[in-house]
């Protein structure tokens, strides 16, 4: 499958700050990929140099197999781009900012534009700065997808909605979903792991991973041990085990590359046979909150 | 061309309140620039109107162009599909459609007004078109590109402000060719004006580059460098300009001169004021010089006069060149003024100096005679333009010429051809001093053909007749015998005097009596042969 986005090495440094440190993402065409990670962590800075909006210090951005340095003009006729910051001409009323917009591009789609007019309930004949935080979000939303763009980028397009403004933005990028890759930033997890197929977790600038949301939630598993007399963690334990803790007979870690057969085995060699064995599937944040606190860098796969 | 048009009129539809406030203005500027034509003593509102004209371009060219913001990361359009060569002449075309468009026509109503059809003058709007775009409006929208906001275009454009205050002044320290008021009307004031040709261009020039790297890639960092830098090239040209031009002769000898001129000191009793100079005054000076070799039917127009002081000890004073004069056929004297500060009046009135004197002139043969009778209201001159008298009864004569001041006028009046009535001629407080010749008003050559930049395409020209103190009036019906001379050739004459005690040279003040004959006679022209 060919890449919608491609980073190669992309690092930015604002003087001294490092915000990106040789960044490398492949997003999949068709993909809905959430780059989370906490504020901070770069994931604004990636989508701006993406967006030609940022230079990078080094490395390149492709985005739809154009260098992202380059995209300007036309080439952002099949692009959506929305962003929590983003400055809309405020004086403008929603009718005439769709107006506006209509003939930049060609492929305009004037019973979609209708559509997500009514889907949204956008009040045509309100200006932009009278509306409110969501609805705006909704006006730029439906701005970018009356025209059918083939990428859909979402920086941070939630944050500070009220969970029913939230709903009705996602369902409406869902229902475009299908005919376009959709790259979102957030840095709240939850919002993202209903919908999205890819991940890819970025702090402090650095990619900590990539993958298809189902790989990731198939390799990670919250595993408690019953063993038959008190045992000590010995210092040397399997690189993919994380957070592991021990208490009387009862030992918990997290295994990052879980594969039943070969985790069990695993468990029998540090510890002997165990009474008892649970593998708990874990949620996005859970899997998260583990990565966050133990530091853990885990290349695509899991390889550490 | 549908996206321009497009941004156009959005731009239109947003910013119509700044384009009605510039053309607000620009009614206001024309109905000052006709209410001056017949009013020139400036008041409130003549004072605030030219100010508040480029204001409102100032505000419009900010407004509009940071609609799209090229400062930032956060505008909406950056990531539409904006081409930014159709962003750019959009913006371009609403300054050629909503300032200049408007000024041009403004200038041909105001030609048209002045009694001039604008037909024949319209290369010469369109040049001013192009002057104004180039110098004010392209560093306009390179500033409105560079920053973020009008208050920061704004605040900026104060800084430049101050800072053009400061360059124009600062080369007067350099040098001091400010004209002395000689006594003589159509003295031309000198000083630098800030910015000189070359300035110009490369004030332009990175406006022109920040401009086109701005919208083209957003660099707002470079772009900035690029003006910074162009403004301080045009800085940095313009001192050492007027840093050099302080410093070179001016009016170097001519290569080639059949004319005759002979300057030199004349020889009168002096009579310095008995008043001690206070210190940190500046002190008059003032040489009396004595003329001839003017020919017949010629005038001579004394372009400098450079007075250098030098004291046995080596030190030396330069009053650089000052001055402006014209001589008439004869025998000419004057008095020509120059200022002194107290330090050096002090370090050099003690001492005998020598006293290097060199005068430059020019030499015109009065040509083109034309004899005008004065209506009560306004008359045309040919090659002039259009005339009125400055109030009935009094010794001015004003005139509008389109696009470019006429070249070298001279006007003489006879005051036995006076048709003012006799109750318009009261007892003057001071009795006339004696006058040989005719009362006569000029007004020196211009120094291009081509318009200057700006809003009005009417050049105002000011005759006041050379014994306007002396009250010759101009009535309905006065016959005036208006004459264009020609360039002949340029002269110079260099000489020194020995011995040269300042004091005696010391005046009360900068008032001169104008040129008297050898017999102390104030001299006017000839008549007309």
């Amino acid at each position: 499958m060919s890449s919608a986005i491609r980073f190669e090495n992309l690092t930015k440094r604002f003087r001294r700050v490092t915000a990106l440190n040789q960044l490398g993402l492949n997003v999949p065409e068709g993909a809905i990929y959430a780059l989370v990670g906490p504020n901070g962590a770069g994931k604004t800075t990636a989508i701006k140099i993406l967006m030609n909006i940022f230079r990078a210090t080094g490395g390149h951005a492709e985005v739809l197999n154009v260098d992202s340095r380059s995209l300007a003009g036309k080439a952002l006729n099949v692009i959506g781009y929305v962003s929590e910051n983003q400055e809309l001409p405020a004086w403008m009323r929603v009718e005439a900012f769709l107006d506006y917009l209509r003939p930049f591009y060609p492929g305009w789609d004037r019973d979609l534009e209708k559509e997500l007019v009514k889907q949204f309930d956008l009040p045509l004949n309100r200006k932009l700065r009278e509306l409110s935080r969501g609805m705006r979000m909704k006006a730029a939303l439906a701005g970018s997808l009356a025209y059918h763009p083939r990428l859909i980028v979402l920086d941070e397009p939630f944050g500070g909605l009220d969970p029913l403004v939230r709903d009705e933005l996602i369902e409406g990028m869902l229902e475009r979903a299908a005919e376009a890759t959709v790259f979102i930033s957030s840095h709240d997890l939850a919002e993202i792991e209903n919908f999205a197929s890819h991940v890819g977790y970025l702090d402090q600038g650095s990619l900590l991973f990539s993958e298809e949301m189902t790989v990731l939630s198939d390799r990670f598993r919250e595993v408690e041990l019953t063993l038959a007399t008190p045992a000590t963690l010995p210092q040397k334990l399997p690189a993919t085990w994380m957070q592991a803790k021990a208490s009387a007979t009862a030992v918990q870690f997290i295994e990052s590359r879980f594969d039943q057969q070969r985790t069990s085995a695993e468990i029998r060699q540090v510890f002997g046979e165990p009474r008892n064995i649970e593998f708990t599937p874990m949620s996005l944040r859970s899997i998260f909150l583990a990565m966050a606190r133990t530091g853990h860098g885990l290349e695509e796969g899991g390889q550490e | 061309m549908s996206q321009i048009i497009h941004i156009f009129c959005k731009d239109v539809r947003h910013h119509w309140i700044e384009i009605l406030l510039c053309q607000a203005a620009l009614v206001a500027y024309c109905w000052n620039v006709v209410r001056q034509w017949s009013n020139f003593f400036p008041d409130a509102l003549s004072t605030v109107i030219p100010l508040v004209l480029p204001l409102t371009w100032c505000f419009f060219i900010l407004r509009m162009v940071q609609d799209e913001s090229l400062v930032g990361d956060r505008q909406f359009w950056v990531t539409r599909p904006y081409q930014w060569k159709n962003l750019l002449a959009a913006k371009i075309l609403l300054i050629l459609v909503f300032l200049n468009l408007p000024i041009f026509v403004a200038g041909a109503i105001l030609l048209a007004k002045a009694g001039f059809s604008p037909a024949p003058h319209v290369l010469g709007l369109l040049w001013m078109q192009l002057l104004l775009f180039a110098l004010p409006f392209v560093p306009l929208l390179a500033l409105s590109a560079v920053t973020r906001s009008v208050t920061q275009g704004f605040l900026t454009l104060l800084t430049l402000f101050v800072l053009m205050i400061g360059i124009t002044v600062i080369p007067l320290l350099f040098s001091r060719r400010i004209a002395h008021f000689s006594g003589l009307y159509g003295v031309s004031w000198s000083a630098p004006t800030g910015f000189n040709d070359v300035g110009d261009l490369l004030f332009v020039l990175p406006c022109l580059v920040a401009i086109g790297l701005q919208y083209s890639q957003r660099k707002t960092a470079q772009s900035r460098l690029w003006l910074v830098g162009g403004v301080l090239a045009a800085v940095t040209i313009s001192l050492a300009s007027a840093y050099a031009k302080g410093n070179q002769d001016p009016y170097p000898h001519p290569e080639r001169s059949t004319i005759q001129f002979h300057v030199a000191l004349d020889p009168v009793n002096l009579t310095p004021p008995k008043r001690p100079v206070e210190p940190d005054e500046s002190v008059p000076v003032g040489l009396p010089l004595s003329a001839s070799g003017v020919p017949a039917n010629s005038l001579g127009w004394v372009r400098g006069i450079r007075v250098v002081l030098e004291a046995p000890d080596g030190y030396r004073w330069d009053g650089r060149w000052a001055s402006n004069q014209l001589l008439v056929p004869g025998d000419n004297r004057w008095r020509a003024m120059f200022e002194m500060d107290y330090d050096d009046y002090q370090r050099l009135k003690p001492v005998p100096l020598k006293a290097r004197v060199t005068v430059s002139a020019d030499i015109f043969r009065e040509h083109g005679f034309e004899t005008i009778t004065t209506t009560a209201g306004e008359f045309a001159v040919p090659g002039v333009g259009r005339c009125r008298m400055w109030r009935r009864g009094q010794g001015m004569l004003y005139c509008n010429s389109p696009l470019v001041r006429p070249g070298m006028v001279v006007v003489r009046l006879d005051p036995a051809s006076s048709t003012c009535p006799a109750e318009d001629l009261r007892p003057p407080a001071v009795p006339p001093k004696p006058l040989e010749g005719l009362p006569y008003a000029w007004q020196p050559a211009r120094d291009s053909r081509l318009p200057q930049g700006g809003v009005s395409p009417v050049a105002t020209s000011f005759f006041p007749f050379w014994a306007f103190t002396d009250r010759v009036s101009i009535c309905p019906g006065t016959p005036l015998d208006f004459t264009f001379p020609e360039f002949i050739e340029n002269v110079r004459r260099d000489f020194e005097i020995d011995n040269f005690h300042l004091d005696d040279y010391r005046q009360a003040d900068y008032s001169s009596e104008g040129i008297k004959s050898a017999s102390g006679i104030r001299l006017g022209l000839p008549p007309l042969r």
